[in-house]
């Protein structure tokens, strides 16, 4: 069972195994996916690293500016977040720059899914039909919000 | 909470436009998305930018229900650097001057 420890500096994740690999494998996915295709047009890559302009001349602009560092921040929050996992038997410290590390993760992935899935505000408010071959990955998409926000309410020091 | 590694030399200001284009604000412009949970979109603005409770409530409603809020503005610098790391946390944001 999850469980949120706060602590005087921040706060705990506790994870069963499966739990942790759970989030160790989407990990690796999401990895794969930003590390062999950052270029595509794929909607999930799009998503995950927007433009910040719609004029063409000032998004090439604005990405000279920031180069690879977007994509870089992400990956290696992903290879951080892995490592603590496996490091610590699922028993987390979030604090620091782990906390930003640890938020980015857990929605590029909600957001990675939930593009895939194609979700609207009505699909991601609704119970999740059984027979739904989606089922199982919006009932991931849901488990890691639920994480978040147990880990911005333990963690998020406001 | 990181900052992004955005060079402060750069020297590339246009320098044909004209002054009152130049100086207008550029406005950083979060976007509603169908995933992001209302609590961590009013999380990620206290947090990024400092904003009280209550403010950062009336801007992540505002994105909830009218598509999209303001939710800082400054020179091209802090504009651009106010985009990045709101895409750091995953929030779907673009800069505009309307």
């Amino acid at each position: 069972m999850v469980e949120f420890v706060r602590t005087r500096t921040g706060g705990r994740l506790i994870l069963d195994d499966a739990e942790s690999d759970l989030i160790m494998r989407v990990a690796g996915e999401l990895r794969s996916l930003l590390t062999t295709t950052p270029n595509t047009d794929d909607p999930v890559v799009e998503r995950l690293l927007p433009d910040a302009f719609e004029d063409r001349i000032e998004q090439a602009k604005y990405q000279d500016l920031i180069g690879d560092d977007l994509v870089t921040f992400k990956i290696e929050a992903l290879d951080a977040v892995s490592e603590s996992l496996s490091e610590t038997g699922s028993d987390v410290e979030i604090e620091g720059e782990a906390l930003h590390r640890w938020l980015s993760v857990l929605t590029d992935m909600r957001l990675a899914i939930g593009t895939r899935l194609q979700v609207d505000e009505e699909m991601m408010g609704a119970e999740i039909d059984p027979e739904d071959p989606n089922g199982p990955s919006l009932a991931v998409l849901h488990w890691l919000g639920w994480i978040q926000e147990g880990i911005i309410r333990t963690c998020g020091g406001l | 909470v990181s900052h992004p590694t955005i060079s402060p030399e750069r020297t590339d200001v246009p320098t044909s436009d004209e002054d009152t284009e130049r100086d207008r604000p550029w406005l950083v412009v979060v976007h509603n998305d169908p995933v992001n949970l209302m609590s961590y979109v009013t999380w990620v603005l206290q947090t990024l930018f400092g904003y009280p409770r209550p403010q950062a409530e009336k801007l992540m409603m505002d994105v909830h229900t009218k598509g999209r809020a303001i939710v800082s503005s400054g020179p091209r610098e802090k504009a651009e650097s106010d985009c990045y790391r709101l895409h750091t946390y995953g929030l779907w944001a673009t800069l505009t001057k309307d």
